[in-house]
């Protein structure tokens, strides 16, 4: 099977989106190809994100931060040079991972898992579209489908994360950045050179990662750059789209989020839940109060639910799998108790005006305790 | 056999790369095209829809759309050539009403079409599209 790597660094914004769009599109996706590349640091929002709700565009305009729009979904994330970009590009045909949308996510992840278990981590698939460790997030997953077929899988994967620049430009609950804020996201989230060694170098993290795919697909990867077609492709997607305004700012989805609060008194404590709700889909849903459980079970619950039907018995089952499995860790708190704060806070958004509601990859409002 | 048919429809033809179904809308004489359970299947349930406005002129292939599922994003490609007559309100308004009856509430849009004939020839009826279905997908229908 033929397989091309690409290998770009500190690309801006436009660039980088429009080649894999270009690659995903093109007509002649006959083989795979893996492109390892870093941004020039820029924010990106998710395909039908609302960009006046995740983004603090002063900000980014001040300090000079381009702001785009991927074709994958899922929440807004800054890249840069310590943010490895991932593609996986795969023709339509292609029988190295399933048609089903989640076989694909962990197909085509599985490269991701198999690096980081060459550096001694073990990283599991939690929610929508997160890989975790230990319960934090180390990438945020996408994929997108191009009309003509091909599959383009998106991963940010964490080398590191400036959480304070992260926290001045993406909006969420911790506006200032605040020593409170940094330390709850950083919390939530792990980062190779946390978790593996500070002198991991991006370069190092880039053979790695090839090397995950090389041994998980059983292929290799050989050095390519984009064909002719490919090159007209993507200068075409930049100018239409990448570049457009139109494009970046777009409102298209006529769904706007909702958000509910809901607190219920249980024997272990205060639940104070907090849903994020896209009509009929719980998006996010966020845990707080004066309860006592571990962080790993709640960050389970919390992906568990993510992009999850409002369908009651569809969310009581959901609820009570996540709970059995770390019963032990909640205190004095049953899975009823979970189920009917979140059924609360759901229905509050029901009779919640629209409310602006910032959702990160890395970072969302209900970070805060 | 009742159990395929009702997840694969007989009474229309299916677009082997988009997984869109065609249907005759015999009221209007124009077609309704839409989606079904591999779709749902394949991507997830919808969240997030939007389809061009009535009035846009659209080739076979072409992008009319996109949409976000539970895991992945993606283009509505129209299966046919034409003109969009109507789109689906409710769909664009709660993507999820298609789930339980996407038969019946999956349909994104009307369109009348410039080039049927041809068009048609490159539709699948539900069998030979259940054959061309990739595996993983062939197995939700016997469940």
């Amino acid at each position: 099977m033929k397989a091309r790597l690409l290998i770009d660094r500190s690309v801006d914004d436009q660039h980088g989106l429009s080649v894999d769009d270009a690659l995903t599109r093109s007509s002649e996706v006959a083989s795979i190809t893996l492109r390892l590349y870093t941004y020039q640091t820029c924010v990106l929002v998710g395909r039908f994100q609302h960009i006046h709700d995740e983004v603090n565009l002063d900000r980014c305009r001040a300090l000079n931060v381009p702001v785009n729009r991927r074709p994958t979904g899922g929440g807004s994330i800054i890249m840069g040079a310590d943010q490895l970009g991932i593609a996986l590009v795969i023709p339509p045909d292609s029988k190295l991972v399933g048609r089903k949308s989640t076989s694909l996510m962990r197909g085509c992840a599985k490269g991701i898992v198999r690096t980081l278990r060459g550096f001694g981590i073990e990283a599991e698939f939690r929610g929508k579209n997160d890989l975790v460790v230990s319960g934090r997030k180390i990438a945020g997953l996408g994929l997108y489908q191009a009309p003509g077929g091909g599959i383009l899988f998106h991963a940010s994967l964490l080398l590191d994360l400036d959480i304070q620049f992260m926290l001045t430009v993406l909006k969420t609950a911790f506006e200032n950045a605040s020593d409170r804020g940094l330390s709850a996201v950083s919390e939530r989230i792990a980062t190779l050179r946390r978790e593996v060694s500070s002198d991991l170098s991006i370069s190092g993290l880039m053979k790695a990662v090839k090397l995950g795919y090389e041994n998980e697909f059983s292929i290799g990867f050989r050095r390519g750059q984009l064909n002719a077609e490919e090159q007209l492709l993507a200068n075409q997607l930049l100018e239409r789209q990448y570049r457009d305004r139109q494009w970046v700012f777009q409102t298209s989805s006529r769904i706007k989020d909702r958000v509910g609060h809901y607190k219920l008194k249980t024997k272990g404590g205060t639940l104070d839940v907090r849903a994020i709700v896209a009509r009929r889909t719980l998006k996010s849903v966020f845990l707080n109060g004066d309860f006592i459980a571990s962080e790993n079970a709640i960050f389970d619950l919390e992906s568990s639910l993510k992009w999850h039907i409002t369908d009651a018995e569809a969310l009581n089952r959901t609820i009570e799998r996540s709970y059995l499995k770390n019963r032990q860790f909640w205190d004095g708190i049953s899975a009823t108790d979970i189920s009917d704060a979140v059924l609360g806070a759901i229905g509050q958004s029901d009779s919640d005006s629209f409310a602006s509601v910032p959702n990160s990859c890395f970072v969302h409002s209900g970070t805060i305790q | 056999m009742s159990d395929f048919s009702s997840w694969l429809p007989t009474d229309r033809l299916y677009d082997e790369s988009s997984y869109l179904w065609v249907k005759d809308d015999l009221e209007s004489g124009n077609l309704l095209v839409g989606i079904g359970n591999p779709t749902i299947e394949s991507l997830g349930e919808l969240s997030y829809l939007t389809i061009s406005s009535p009035g846009t002129v659209v080739k076979r292939g072409e992008s009319v759309g996109s949409m976000e599922a539970a895991k992945m994003t993606g283009e509505i490609v129209s299966p046919v050539s034409g003109t969009i007559v109507h789109r689906n309100e409710d769909i664009l308004d709660d993507p999820r009403s298609a789930s339980g009856d996407p038969y019946r509430n999956g349909w994104l849009f009307s369109i009348a079409p410039t080039s049927w004939d041809e068009d048609k020839s490159c539709l699948l009826d539900s069998a030979s599209f259940f054959d061309v279905l990739p595996e993983d997908l062939r197995d939700s229908a016997s469940v």
